[in-house]
């Protein structure tokens, strides 16, 4: 238990800043961003057990994405308007590259819209269950399930349109 | 449709994508409030004082169930039941029976402590041959052994063999009516000038005799405890 706490407060040491600048991208209000951050941290603590190393780029998205699921809710509680289909601009990314790494499958979840991503990123990279991830989200069971499968067809569909086909 | 092995299996790429395509500035200190430094500290110092009282309390239910494990090993166990059965023979004298089912647990050496002695009597000789106790007290101006002793023995009844009939008396003389020990059915039996009170307690079957006043045997039976002893 000593060992999780450690590990949280690690955590918060390292990541303070990029989760501060993400929530504050989001939300353009100190008070709103803080108390983003405050509740990814109790978030956090609950999934602590997912977390192996706190140096790692699996920890850094899960972090990020969990400040940014709270940055959500306090926007949907401001009703304020939600960037739900905000989409990465990888325009200026060498397309060369991408296809040299040869994972089509990568570009095409990394391209995926916020809501989409942050589910099979969830799902797949922190290997949590939908239920787990609904109560990060602050969505539905049935709504995190029907995200999924609307995220898997739309990579069917853009990798058969690249003509990669169906994996 | 994806499948989840190609999900896993690119989904690594995908979140570096992803990280690499976030517009953070990395080294850059977040200007937080002091307030918000104070709070975040003391929630995480909460989290760790709520762990650690979880944690006793965590310790407190271990330590509850491990009592209640033993408690339910030593008061749960079946204990044997017994009980006493008394006649007066028609051609004189009476029969005692025991009617035990012979359960229960094996039990370790009887104590007793008499709460009440008569006057000048002491413990003299003490032993215990299988599962009955003898122990024989003596009056100060009669001692080592005299008429006047007063004998109380016990004999654990665990195991005890079922239905077992014990003729006792076969006295003309012999005479007695019902007495209550505590909770338990009694005979207080006279034969001759020696009196007697019989009775089963705890699975324990109980005698208390000796040539003694009715009161001060009565007496006796109605104050004495028997215990298992842990020598």
């Amino acid at each position: 238990m000593d060992d999780n706490l450690k590990l949280i407060e690690e955590i918060y040491e390292k990541y303070r800043s990029l989760m501060y600048f993400k929530a504050f991208d989001m939300l353009h209000s100190q008070s709103d961003t803080e108390d983003a951050i405050q509740e990814a941290l109790l978030t956090a603590m609950r999934f602590i057990d997912r977390i192996d190393q706190p140096d790692s780029r699996r920890t850094k998205s899960f972090i990020l994405m969990i400040v940014e699921s709270k940055a959500l809710d306090i926007m949907r509680r401001r009703r304020r308007i939600l960037p739900l289909n905000e989409e990465i601009n990888f325009e200026n990314r060498d397309i060369q590259d991408l296809s040299a790494e040869k994972d089509a499958l990568a570009l095409a979840i990394a391209s995926l819209n916020f809501d989409m991503r942050r589910v099979l990123l969830l799902k797949y990279d922190m290997g949590l269950s939908y239920d787990e991830i609904a109560s990060i989200t602050g969505k539905s069971l049935f709504s995190v399930y029907k995200t999924a499968q609307r995220a898997k067809k739309q990579l069917a569909a853009a990798l058969e349109k690249e003509g990669c086909g169906i994996l | 449709m994806i499948n989840d092995r190609d999900l896993n299996k690119s989904i690594g790429k995908a979140r570096d994508l992803w990280l690499d395509s976030l517009d953070l500035p990395e080294g850059k200190e977040a200007p937080f409030s002091p307030e918000f430094e104070k709070n975040t500290l003391r929630l995480l110092k909460r989290s760790r004082f709520k762990h650690s009282l979880s944690r006793m309390f965590t310790a407190c239910i271990i330590v509850a169930l491990m009592l209640s494990a033993t408690l339910y090993t030593v008061l749960a166990q079946p204990k044997g039941k017994s009980t006493l059965g008394f006649t007066l023979n028609e051609n004189g004298g009476c029969t005692i029976s025991i009617d035990s089912d012979g359960k229960g647990p094996m039990r370790g050496n009887v104590g007793i402590e008499p709460g009440f002695l008569p006057e000048g009597y002491t413990l003299v000789y003490h032993s215990t041959i299988s599962n009955k106790s003898i122990f024989l007290y003596g009056h100060k101006n009669n001692l080592p052994y005299s008429y006047m002793n007063l004998n109380i023995t016990v004999t654990d009844l665990s195991n005890y063999k079922a239905n077992q009939n014990i003729e006792y008396f076969k006295n003309e003389s012999t005479d007695a009516e019902f007495v209550k020990i505590r909770d338990c059915a009694g005979y207080y039996i006279t034969n001759g000038s020696c009196k007697y009170v019989i009775w089963i307690e705890d699975n324990y079957f109980i005698q208390v005799y000796g040539y003694l006043a009715k009161e001060e045997i009565v007496k006796t039976a109605q104050n004495l405890i028997v215990y298992e002893s842990k020598k």
